[in-house]
């Protein structure tokens, strides 16, 4: 996974990325962070168990995504990222090219991925519960996430990490069940530049 | 055989080149199932099992073929090191057909559909539809009988070692040597 990750800051997908994410001069608010997503500062990566082998770990390298967090009033925060199925990475040419063909996410027939934040509630000094609404695999459905604040409230760069996770089966992607689990893990940690 | 006679070279090329690959895919498979953690080699190297194994089942019916059209061997002494040898190599031989057959078919009855290519290329077929219980019951089979294989082996290899010096060894390890 940090191999991945460390892969994710140099790949190519890295400089596509800025070029999608650069969206010009962010508006200031006082109390507000308004940032872009990016592979610079974001790793999205998921995890998922099966029964004879090890857990299958992977990282999304190509998104871009939007974040706007208002400390006074968390609930008028609201992230929103697009994602690039065929940009999955399991570490590795031969488990990618299986996760990416049609017998598992199938990338040709559903390139995109994205999520879109509908509510986020504060549910401690230090974490909040933030529901959105998930497309992939051609359904769309909600997933909350627990997102946890490692850095100081309302100090910069802001630093988080956000678990979630999905029945696959709600999105109709049962491929390898029940040998691969129907839960698949979501872990979205986000720190430094631009944050 | 005992001392003196020799295999031809289509009996020794037979048994060195399955031996070779049977070897490869036992040692090949506990190696990615039990010592490999990172998933992309270990995934990798479940593809080159799957070709090895593959390669192993060719060789192994070269073998059969050439191994029925030869004259028995010569008994070796004493006879209960014969009994014991002869034992040995019908196990053998059903194991060494039978394990590539469970590998091919436990992958065709998985749900996982992952598809095989010998040498990266050439398409494996199914040879069973899918079903998760005989895939299940198939894969303890294929892992049982690889296990069995490694015991019958030592057995084999020992026989082999413990019969170098009347001949035995060396008429399926070396070419004839030429009639003074
Ligand atoms: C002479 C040929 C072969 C031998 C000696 C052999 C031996 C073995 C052994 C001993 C294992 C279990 C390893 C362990 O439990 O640690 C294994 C696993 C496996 N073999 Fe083979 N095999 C052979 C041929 C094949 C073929 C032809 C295929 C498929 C085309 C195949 C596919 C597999 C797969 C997929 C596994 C992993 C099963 C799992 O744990 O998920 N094998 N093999």
């Amino acid at each position: 996974m940090d191999r991945c990750f460390y892969k994710a800051l140099n790949g190519p997908a890295f400089g596509l990325v800025l070029l999608m994410a650069g969206t010009g001069p962010l508006r200031a608010e006082p109390g507000v962070l308004s940032a872009t997503i990016t592979p610079a500062n974001t790793r999205i990566g998921f995890t998922i168990n099966g029964i004879g082998w090890p857990q299958t770990r992977g990282v999304f390298d190509a998104f871009k995504g939007r974040l706007r967090v208002d400390f006074a009033h968390p609930a008028k925060s609201f992230v929103s990222v697009d994602i690039r199925a065929a940009s999955v990475d399991a570490g590795g040419a031969s488990i990618t090219s299986y996760i990416k063909s049609s017998a598992m996410l199938d990338v040709a027939q559903h390139p995109a991925m994205n999520f879109r934040s509908t509510s986020v509630r504060r549910t401690s000094a230090h974490s909040v519960a933030l529901t959105g609404l998930l497309s992939f695999f051609g359904a769309t459905h909600p997933v909350t996430f627990t997102v946890r604040v490692l850095s100081k409230p309302g100090q910069r760069p802001l630093a988080f990490v956000a678990t979630g996770a999905i029945q696959r089966s709600a999105f109709g992607f049962i491929s390898g069940q029940p040998l691969i689990s129907d839960t698949a893990r979501i872990t979205i940690a986000s720190r430094g530049r631009g944050l | 055989m005992s001392a003196g006679a020799r295999w031809s070279r289509a009996q020794r090329w037979s048994h060195q080149l399955s031996g070779a690959a049977i070897l490869a895919a036992l040692v090949g498979a506990i190696v990615m199932n039990r010592l490999v953690s990172d998933q992309g080699l270990r995934f990798m190297l479940y593809q080159v099992h799957k070709t090895l194994g593959i390669v192993a089942l060719v060789l192994v019916l070269w073998r059969i073929g050439v191994r029925m059209r030869m004259p028995l061997p010569t008994p070796i002494r004493p006879a209960w090191q014969n009994s014991l040898s002869v034992a040995t190599h019908r196990l053998l031989y059903v194991l060494i057909f039978i394990i590539p057959l469970t590998g091919w078919a436990m992958i065709s009855a998985s749900p996982l559909k992952i598809p095989t290519r010998i040498f990266g290329l050439v398409p494996l077929p199914d040879i069973l539809p899918t079903s998760l219980p005989l895939y299940l019951a198939l894969l303890k089979a294929h892992a049982w009988l690889g296990w069995a294989l490694g015991a019958v082996l030592v057995l084999h290899i020992t026989g082999a070692l413990a019969h170098v010096r009347d001949g035995t060894f060396a008429s399926i390890w070396r070419a004839p040597r030429p009639p003074v």
